[in-house]
Parts: C-alpha cells; structure tokens; sequence
C-alpha cells in the first residue's frame, strides 16, 4: 500500500479553494446519467405532490395498483426503449400487447394450457410479430414510423376479430391454475410478482445495453448507421433483432394482462403506444437513437403509472390524464432537444474554473552576475535529425550511444551515434510521447500522452505498463485512466514514478490546464511486482519533471504552475515525506534529469513574467478572458526561451545555458549528458541538439538507468 | 396477511368481533362490580344497529335516528364504465342526491369506456377502503378478482347492469333473456312482415354480460323465426364504431331487414347511418335501452323500436339495496343476490306510455 501525500500545501491556496461549485457542476453535467436527472426530479415531484394532495395515494394498495399497472407499462417502455436506441420506433408495442393477451388467454381460459407453457407460446408469438415488424423495416427498407404504425392497425384488428370471436366463450370459463392465480394475488414484499419480473429484467436489459456488445452495437447503430455500418456491423440482423425484442418485451406485457384481468377486451391496449412513447421520452431517451438505458425506460413508466394512479385517486377522470400526460410529453420533448444541443456548450463554458494563484516575488534574471543571465551556450549547438523530428520532448541515449527521442507524430526516433542527421523510427506506438526512461531490462519505458505509461523493447515492440488506477470512488469525474503521462524516472527497485501532469485536460490542451492553474496533476508509482498502480503525491499542480536522484533514496518533482521542483522521499527514514528542492524559480520547470558530477539539469519550458505572475493572481480577470476572448488571443504563460540550468544535489543553481536568439533550439524542454555531450529536447522543435560541455574532461557521466536487474518494468 | 389487516380495518364484518368484545368488557366490569348492566343484550336502538335492523317495536323518531345513526359517515364509491349518456349519468345523478340526503359520503370515477381501466379504477376506489362499492362492470371476467377482493375486505359490491361470472353482494340489472326476447320477436314480426330475413347485430362488448346474453337470446329467436344473422359486430357501446359498422353493414347487404343492438346510446350511431343511406324506415333499427335517445329516435322515424328494460329503476334500487346492506349487518359477500327490473317494448305507439322510458340524465 502507498501512503499518499498531498501536494496541494505547496501553494498558499486557501482550503476553500479545494472546491468549486462550478467544476463540480460541469464535472455533473458531463455524467451519462445526468440525463436522467429531470426525470427522477419529475417522479419524486410527482410523489410528493399526490402524497400531499392526496393522503390515500400513499396507502398501500394504491402501491399494488399502481405496481400492476407499471409492470405492464414497464414492459411497453422496455420495448420501445430498445428499438428507438437502435434508431428505430415501433409503434405496434400495443398491438401486440393487445394480441398476445386474447391468444393467452384464449389459451389458457378455453384450451386449458399450463401457465408456463402459454407464458412460452405469448413469448414466442410476440417475437414473431416483432420478427415480421423488423423484417419487413430492415430487409425491405421502409420507414419504422409507418410500416409500424400499419402493423399496429393489422395487430388490433387480429385483437378485435379474436376477442369478438372467442372472448364470450372465455367469459364463461372458470379455468384457473396456481401460477395462474399467483401472478394475479400472490404477493411479495406486499407487491405482486409481476413488478419483480418487471425489476429483474429492467437490470438484464440495462446489463444488456450499457454492457455487452450486442447493446454497444444497438446504441452505435442509432447513433450512426453509415458509422455503423462502416464500422462492419450488420444493421439489418441488428435492426430484426432489436423488433424481435420489442415484440417479445410486450408480448410479456400481454402474458401479465392476461394473466391480471382473465379477459380480452377491444379497448386493450388502445392507445398504449402513446403511454409507452411518453415513458421513454420523460424517461430521457432521445428518440432519434442512440442514447437510451433500461433504467430510463423504468423511470419513465413509473412517472406515467404514477400520474395516472395519482389523477385517479384525486377523482379525474382518463381526459385529464391524456392532458397531463401530452403536457409532460411536449415539455419533455422540447427538453431533451435543448438539452442534447447545449449541454456540451454548457459543459464547455464552466468546464474552465480559473483559480488565484500567488507566487513568490519574481527574480530579475537580467541582472548583472545573476546566474541565470541569458546567453548564447546553445545556440550552437548541434541540430540533430533537421527538419526529420516534430517535436522531441524527451531525449535519452543508451550504452552504444544510439539517441532516442519522441515525436509529436505517435513515433519514437533513433539515431546512429555516427550519423546524427538520418534518424529511423524504432517504434510507433501512438499519442504523444514525452518521458522516456531505460528500465533493467533495457526496454525504453516512455509516458505517451492521452495513453498512459509504454515499454518497449529493444526489436521496437510496445506493450502498455499502466495506464489506469484504482478510481477514487468519492471523486464525480472518474480519474481511473492516466490522462496526460509526462515525465517518468525508475527507482533501483524497479518502482516507476511518473506524472500525470493533468486528470482533466489532454496534452494538446495543457494551456487550459495552466489557465485554471489548479492542483489537477498527481504522482504515479507503477509497481511491477504488482502491477498496481497507485497514486504516491495527489492534487499537484502540473507535475512534470520526474527524475530519481542520484543515490535512488528520493524523486525529484517538477511543478511546472507553482516553478518549484520538490523531493519525494522514496526510501529511508523520511520515507513518504516531500522536502522542497528549488523554490520560487523565475521560469516553468520542464524536465529533470540526472547531470555528471552528482548533479541534475533542469529545463524551462518558459519563463515567468510580471504580467503573467499577476494574472495568476486575478482568477476573475482570468475567467473574463476566456470567455470573452479567442484562444489564440488569450495572455497565456511565456514559453520558447530555452532555458536549461545545471543544480547541485543541494538545489543550488550553478549555470544556466540559453540559446538567447531563439533561432535554433526555441524550446528546451528536456536534456540528458552523456560522454561529455548535453543532447537537448524541445516539445516543438524541429530537431534535437548536441551541446558539447566545455568542462567534458573533468565530468562523470550520470548513470542512465538506475533499475537493478530484476526490476525490469515487464516483470509485473 | 395484507388482505388480513384490511380485513380487520373494515367495519361491516367487524361487528361480530366487536360484540365479543363487548362482551368480555361487559363480562369484566360485571366482574368487578363497577357495572348495573346485566349482560350485553341491546337496551337501545343504536346496539340493535350493530346487531342489524330494528327492534321488534321503534317510534318514527327512533327509526329515523337508527337509519340516520347507521348511514352517517358511511362511504359509497360508484366505478362508473363511461359518463355523458342518459344511462351512466341518471344514475349517477341518482346515486349524488340520494346518497346526500342521507349523510353518505359518495365518491365516484370514470373508466371511459374502457373495461381494463374500470379494473383500476374500482380497484384506487377499494384502496380507499368504501363500505359499499358500486360497479358498472364491463366484461364478465375481468373484474371477478376485484370483486372477491372487495368482499374479502368487506367491501359490499353491487354491480349494475352489467354482470359478473364472479357474483357480487347484489346484481342489479335487468330481465335479459325474455327483455332480449321480446325485442328479437318484434323485429322478427316487423321483417316478417316486410318480407326480409338478413339481420345484423351490434352487440356492445363481446364479453359483457348484457351482450352474451342479448346475443343469445336474439339469436335462438332469430333461427326460431327463420332468420338470417348477416352480421355480428362489436360496437362497443360506441355510436362512432356502430355508425361505422352499420355504415359498411349498408353497403354490402342490399337485403336487410335491420339491426339489432345492445344499447340505444351506441345504435344512434346504427341510426344515423340507416338516415344518412335514405334508408329510415326501410332498415329497422331495434335497440336496448330506451332512453331519451331512443324516444328521439323512434319520433324521427329512425329507430324501430327499443326494449326498455327498467334502467331508470336501478338507481333507486341500488340505493335502497345500500340502505339494506349498511342497516342489516350482514356481513359483505355473505348473500349472493340478483334482482332483474321490469321489462317493457316500446316503439312510436306507446313510447309515452311505459313508466321509465325516456328517461334523460337528469330524470332523478
């Protein structure tokens, strides 16, 4: 187990500022489930508004009543549920309703079948209606809305002509059976039976929907039947299957009428397409596809089942229901259009919560003497790979000297000590690889944007390492996946420290990130002896630099928002404690790594400015701008400077090398020393350099990879 | 154990256990000397009333308290089918004043025509425990759980019109096979007469027991008479659906002698479709139930004739069967009893003259 630490006292924000009332909002609306929330306010309004109106309505045997009613709708929405995600409609839910109740009970009453076996022969004939409904829809091609609207006609008049024909032979029937009975008076919990069948198969079809391949499929072909199809989906099986389903859902619809009343009559079921759509629609399911949970369809059938059972009880009559009901339709459906378009606006425009942040007083680097004066060091520096790289973040060399570094296009590049200008790709693994670190067995282990933490091997093969953690079950937005992997360092026992700079914004939109400058990173530790990973340092701001130190007892951390660098103590006594390292620094620390000479280089991804620094301080002043202003004009944090220091093992600043024109190497965000070389890393350089250390001869070089044997990152 | 509790909630049937209980407090307080009263026979008229009925001897004073005592607060709930026709509404109407007059609270709903709803709907007005319940019962079947249900609450249920396989406390209704019969005769006479056989029929529901039983009993009349049933459709106490059937009824049979129908309220519909063919008087239209809409009717010539069957006796019927009920103690479902109306065939001779017909909603 990995005892946390908390990373938010490293700035002086407030304990209030943990929270925010607006992130939390956007974090909600952005919940598949939210959809559901005007739903289940409409129901608990509903209840209280009849419980307090109406004192009788609460009493248990309206619950009864109500409940047997329900079970019937619930089945009806259950249907229409399915076959309008699938970018359907079926229209004929109360003709075969109405259907399958004569035949079921002309079964039982006049033929005297088992229960279970006219429950069989409903079942089957619902799915066969259903069946000619999908046949006719997807291997004809015509249009849901009419074809069903057809079939339902044909439906109620096969209702009609059998309950003409043998409903007063039923009539005169006493034929009855125990289950027969039980499903009409038997009890459980006080409730009858047909609620529960009702409960159970809501969960079967939400598991169905929300879980397998089949309901991916479902919602992915109401969502898009050209994607779909292109997708390799066969749409027309699919479209039969989800009317065969509706057809066997309400047949059972008609198996529990029938089984209720003992009876067909010519009104069953009139109308019920209505009473079903109108479910589905306050349930939140957008009738033109492509969203729709059982669960839904069950809220939606116990609004209706509860407003009618409520009007009843306070002494309307069916009118003021149907007005009720076509109100709440109209509101619902207008609801959901707007809320379908704008929720994303929405979700857009308080997504961004800026928030104040104050950093120390800002050093004067131009100063005379100062140690961070900028310079010229770099601008000669050796471009390697010219005009081949897009953005190499990260830069690292292994024992043959061979240079690897990544690529804004998913790659990872090597380079020929002997031939820096051709590099080949060694691997494609995808995202935007940044971090990159040996472990003992050689493999490069890389943090790739948007994907997680990779190894690769030495033919160039890539196998995921950690790319998620435990959930934090009491957190709304689920941080489980590593959204932005950034910089990672291995331990000598194999652990693997990495950032995930940011739990709510993509690397390409780390300046979002910067604008709300809120502690929204976190510290991973991958384990391969478990293959766990666990968070070792949350709620950071930006974390990114990780570098394990020279003796292997800490980690070095960047913040690149706070311009701090702290120490995690990984081993001895202060073990799980975090130490600053350099505070208050004048730019935005980058990355860090291992220097010659016991020593750590450290680089700026910009530097700060008064300007800046003041915005940060005005959260307001912030959140005006982005609303008001485009991206592209936003005052965003200073960057290409390429900055890059040199620090002792005690934090103190002994150099800093720049290519103050700019003109070569504009950004450096990582650098590593070998054989007396500095190679540099830029997140949108168009190559790597290779800086020759003037003191070459006196350094030692840093060791590469700290893993022992034994702790590769594959053992886990 | 649900239906137990409702059961023991109910007060009609609780009068036995509380005279036992009456009983053992009477027995204890004699115990302890506290108490004159020699036993818990009824010195008054209000103890009679538990027991049921009056005492041999009662003042007109005593006898009104008794009732008034005994109806006070009592609950009455009508499941209507439908509303807006003369038939649902003078009862109805009956049932508001009636009931009020004597301190009964009423409560009513309305299934619209629909037979499933009514279920419900009889079913939210037991939820609200009622003494009596009154049922407008659509389908022979469908509400028989409901109706034992009731009971088992003791409930009284006294369906109307309408019956049940499942007997209720008191059916009131009417003399349906010989009504039915007598109806079937006179149209049989008249196509007799006019030298035509092909009948069709518009029964209300299939399964209602006023039309399974019409049906029958126009049917074995009809093949009697050598008659020739053309046609048998449900109009489902509809004018709309009837006007729609004798619509298409017209255009196929060039030959018909006419229709026969379970409700006057719905055979309009047969009516006007008979009017609008230029066919009146030459088609019959023969109905059940002879309200101000068949009276209307057979004035204009396009109705025949139309059995009244005593539906304006049933509202006073059931009020007076309330009355039995609540006053007697006799706990609910313990008497299985029907009671017909008296039966009359009126047509434009003596549409006047039969006590009951024409009756509108408002005939209280």
């Amino acid at each position: 187990m990995v005892r946390q630490v908390d990373g938010y006292s490293l700035s002086d924000r407030g304990f209030s500022s943990r929270f925010s009332v607006q992130r939390s909002l956007a974090e909600l609306l952005g919940k598949r489930w939210m959809d559901a929330i005007a739903p289940v306010i409409l129901l608990i309004a509903v209840i209280v508004y009849f419980a307090v109106t109406t004192p009788s309505f609460t009493n248990a045997s309206n619950l009864v009543t109500v409940s047997q009613t329900l079970a019937e709708y619930g089945f009806l929405a259950l249907a229409m549920t399915i076959v309008i995600s699938g970018g359907g409609i079926d229209l004929s839910v109360g003709g075969i309703y109405a259907v399958t109740n004569a035949v079921a009970v002309i079964l039982f009453k006049i033929h005297q079948w088992p229960t279970l076996v006219v429950l069989v022969a409903t079942l089957v004939l619902g799915s066969l209606m259903g069946l000619f409904n999908g046949v006719i829809i997807s291997v004809l091609r015509t249009r849901p809305f009419i074809t069903t609207l057809v079939t339902l006609l044909l439906f109620r008049s096969i209702a009609t002509y059998l309950d003409n024909e043998y409903s007063p032979t039923v009539a005169m029937s006493s034929h009855t059976d125990f289950i027969w009975e039980q499903m009409t008076v038997g009890r459980l919990l006080f409730l009858p039976p047909a609620l529960f069948i009702l409960l159970v198969s809501v969960v079967v079809a939400q598991i169905i929907i929300t879980r397998t391949r089949f309901g991916w499929q479902i919602i992915a072909m109401g969502s898009s039947r050209t994607a779909a199809r292109r997708a390799g989906m066969k749409l027309s099986r699919l479209g039969v299957q989800t009317y065969v389903l509706s057809g066997l859902l309400s047949g059972f619809a008609g198996f529990l009428v029938a089984t209720r009343l003992s009876s067909s009559s010519q009104t069953t079921g009139a109308g019920y397409e209505f009473v079903a759509l109108t479910a589905v629609i306050i349930g939140g399911i957008n009738l033109y596809g492509g969203r729709g949970t059982a669960i839904k369809a069950l809220l939606g059938a116990t609004i209706v089942a509860f407003i009618y059972q409520g009007l009843l009880v306070q002494g309307f009559d069916a009118n003021a229901y149907n007005v009720v009901l076509a109100i709440a339709l109209l509101v619902f459906a207008a609801f959901d259009i707007k809320y379908g378009k704008n929720r994303g606006k929405v979700i857009q425009k308080i997504f961004l919560v800026p928030s104040s942040l104050k950093l120390g007083p800002l050093e004067d680097i131009n100063a005379e003497g100062s140690v961070w004066k900028p310079n010229r060091k770099l601008t000669d520096a050796r471009p390697i790979g010219l005009g081949q790289l897009d953005g190499p973040e990260d830069v690292i060399l292994d024992e043959q000297g061979r240079i690897y570094c990544g690529d804004r296009r998913g790659w990872i590049w090597r380079f020929e000590p002997d031939d820096l200008d051709h590099g080949e790709v060694f691997c494609r693994v995808g995202g935007l690889p940044l971090g990159l670190a040996w472990d003992a067995e050689k493999n490069l282990v890389v943090c790739v944007g948007g994907m997680g933490v990779y190894s690769i091997d030495q033919d160039g093969n890539a196998t995921a390492v950690s790319t998620q953690t435990d959930r934090n079950p009491f957190a709304l937005r689920d941080t489980s996946a590593i959204r932005l992997a950034d910089d990672l360092d291995i331990a000598p026992d194999g652990k693997i420290y990495y950032s995930d700079a940011s739990t709510r914004f993509d690397g390409i939109e780390y300046n979002f990130d910067v604008m709300e400058a809120r502690p929204n990173g976190r510290v991973m530790v991958f384990d391969p002896a478990t293959g766990k990973t666990s968070t070792i340092i949350k709620n950071m701001s930006f974390p990114n630099g990780v570098c394990v130190a020279h003796d292997g007892q800490s980690v070095l951390i960047c913040s690149t928002i706070l311009s701090r660098v702290d120490r995690l103590w990984i081993a001895g006594e202060k073990e799980g404690t975090l130490e600053p390292f350099l505070e208050n620094l004048p730019g935005l620390p980058d990355n860090i790594n291992r220097a010659g000479n016991g020593e750590y280089w450290l680089a700026f991804a910009g530097m700060r400015t008064p300007t800046f620094d003041l915005a940060l301080q005005d959260a307001g002043f912030r959140r005006r701008m982005l609303k008001e202003i485009p991206q592209d004009e936003w005052l965003i944090a200073n960057m290409n400077t390429s900055c890059v220091v040199r620090v002792s093992e005690n934090g103190e600043v002994l150099e800093s090398l720049w290519d103050e024109t700019q003109m070569n190497h504009a950004l450096i965000t990582s650098m590593r020393e070998k054989d007396g070389y500095l190679y540099l890393g830029g997140l949108v350089n168009n190559r790597m350099g290779r800086y020759t250390l003037p003191d070459a001869a006196t350094r030692t070089d840093p060791v590469q990879a700290l893993a022992q044997d034994g702790g590769g990152a594959r053992n886990g | 154990m649900f239906r137990n509790q409702h059961a023991t909630q109910a007060s009609p049937p609780k009068t036995g256990v509380r005279r036992v209980l009456v009983c053992l407090i009477a027995v204890a307080t004699l115990l302890l000397g506290a108490c004159t009263s020699t036993g818990p026979a009824p010195t008054s008229v209000a103890d009679v009333a538990e027991g049921g009925g009056l005492p041999d001897t009662a003042n007109p004073d005593e006898v009104a308290d008794y009732v008034h005592e005994t109806l006070k607060g009592k609950k009455v709930a009508y499941a209507a089918g439908a509303s807006g026709f003369p038939l649902q509404d003078v009862w109805r109407n009956t049932f508001i004043d009636s009931f009020e007059q004597l301190g009964i609270e009423f409560t009513y709903n309305d299934a619209q025509a629909d037979p499933q709803k009514l279920v419900q709907n009889a079913q939210t007005l037991i939820n609200d425990d009622p003494d009596v319940l009154i049922l407008h019962n659509q389908d022979l079947t469908n509400a028989a759980n409901l109706i034992k249900d009731a009971q088992a609450k003791g409930i009284y249920v006294i369906v109307i019109n309408l019956a049940s396989v499942a007997q209720s406390d008191a059916f009131v209704g009417g003399n349906f096979g010989p009504a039915q019969t007598a109806l079937a005769e006179r149209m049989s006479a008249d196509c007799a007469a006019k030298g035509k056989e092909d009948i069709a029929i518009i029964q209300g529901w299939s399964s209602d027991g006023l039309s399974v039983q019409a049906v029958d009993a126009w049917k074995a009349v009809f093949e009697a008479e050598g008659m020739n049933v053309v046609s048998e459709q449900a109009g489902q106490y509809d004018p709309t659906k009837a006007f729609n059937i004798a619509t298409t009824v017209l255009q196929q049979q060039d030959n018909l002698c006419g229709f026969i129908g379970a409700w006057d309220s719905m055979m309009i519909g047969a009516a006007n479709a008979v009017d609008q063919a230029g066919l009146a008087g030459e088609v019959g239209v023969y109905t059940s139930d002879a309200s101000i809409v068949a009276c209307d009717a057979i004035e204009a010539g396009t109705m025949t004739a139309a059995v009244d069957y005593g539906v304006m006796s049933y509202g006073p019927t059931i009020v007076a069967m309330v009355q039995y009920f609540l006053e007697s103690g006799i706990p609910a479902g313990t008497t299985k009893n029907a009671v017909f109306a008296k039966y009359t065939v009126i047509d434009e001779t003596n549409l006047h003259e039969s006590q009951g017909s024409c009756y509108t909603g408002d005939s209280v």
